[in-house]
């Protein structure tokens, strides 16, 4: 049986890593009109999640207090 | 909201560690387009890009309500060095599930036999002869058939073994060797062929 690679990841690391001090040196206000966006589905997730997360936290921290 | 707009990063990751949950909405629309441009650039499929900025932002919130944010720099930077983490565990993930290729055969390797799920019958083949098995070792003498036990039957180390029967690992080797010597001359005596 031959394993056969069909990518460098090596050079994928690379490669991101290269982006990464890139993107970092660009000013935050550079992308405002980028058309690259993620879904609307996405940033409600992200945005319930941290609402819900939150919930949970201070849950687990009252949780011997009994609501009634 | 509008007081909000006008707010450092720090000070909305400060609110949001006290408490005020709207104030990562401010943070998430403000940097969103950053994060996800680097991320599809690296990934350069849409909705793997949509994946990983979801996850890097649950790490984000859940390090936040953690308390384990610190002011060393650009809030975004925080955020894309997470994402970039999250990028190369993606690629290591993907280098670890080497593809096989099946491009120099004539054949499909893939299609034999041997990968196929055992039927029925061999089920209860290999039930029989593991049950003959148990029955040799029945046979065998108290101190090997103790460290066979330990060792196949309750998945013991030799160290372990050793330990458990007060005796030298060498000494439980030692029993294992006579125990499999004795095992294969019960099984040419009765006849018992293993082939699993």
């Amino acid at each position: 049986m031959k394993k056969t690679f069909t990518q460098e990841f090596y050079l994928l690391e690379q490669e991101a890593k290269r982006l990464f001090n890139l993107f970092d040196s660009l000013p935050d206000e550079l992308f405002d009109r980028s058309r690259a966006q993620p879904s609307t589905m996405s940033l409600c997730k992200v945005k319930s999640f941290a609402k819900a997360y939150r919930s949970i936290v201070l849950l687990s921290h009252e949780r011997d207090v009994i609501l009634n | 909201m509008k007081k909000q707009q006008v707010l450092s990063d720090d000070c909305l990751v400060k609110d949001f560690m006290a408490g005020k949950t709207s104030a990562i909405d401010v943070l998430i629309d403000r940097h969103k387009s950053k994060i996800f441009s680097y991320i599809l650039m690296c990934v350069k499929q849409q909705e793997l890009a949509e994946d990983i900025f979801q996850e890097s932002f649950i790490k984000v919130i859940k390090s936040l309500n953690r308390g384990k944010y610190i002011e060393n720099g650009k809030f975004s930077s925080w955020v894309m060095r997470i994402a970039h983490n999250l990028i190369i565990d993606h690629y290591r993930k993907n280098r670890n599930q080497s593809v096989i290729s099946n491009d120099k055969y004539d054949f499909d390797i893939l299609n034999n036999i041997k990968f196929a799920e055992k039927s029925v019958e061999d089920k209860i083949v290999y039930d029989q002869v593991l049950s003959e098995i148990g029955a040799l070792v029945k046979l065998l003498p108290d101190n090997q058939r103790e460290v066979v036990e330990m060792r196949h039957y309750m998945g013991l180390s030799f160290k372990e073994v050793a330990e458990e029967t007060n005796v030298s690992i060498n000494t439980a080797l030692g029993r294992m060797r006579y125990a499999l010597i004795n095992l294969r001359r019960l099984m040419e005596e009765r006849n018992v062929l293993v082939n699993i």
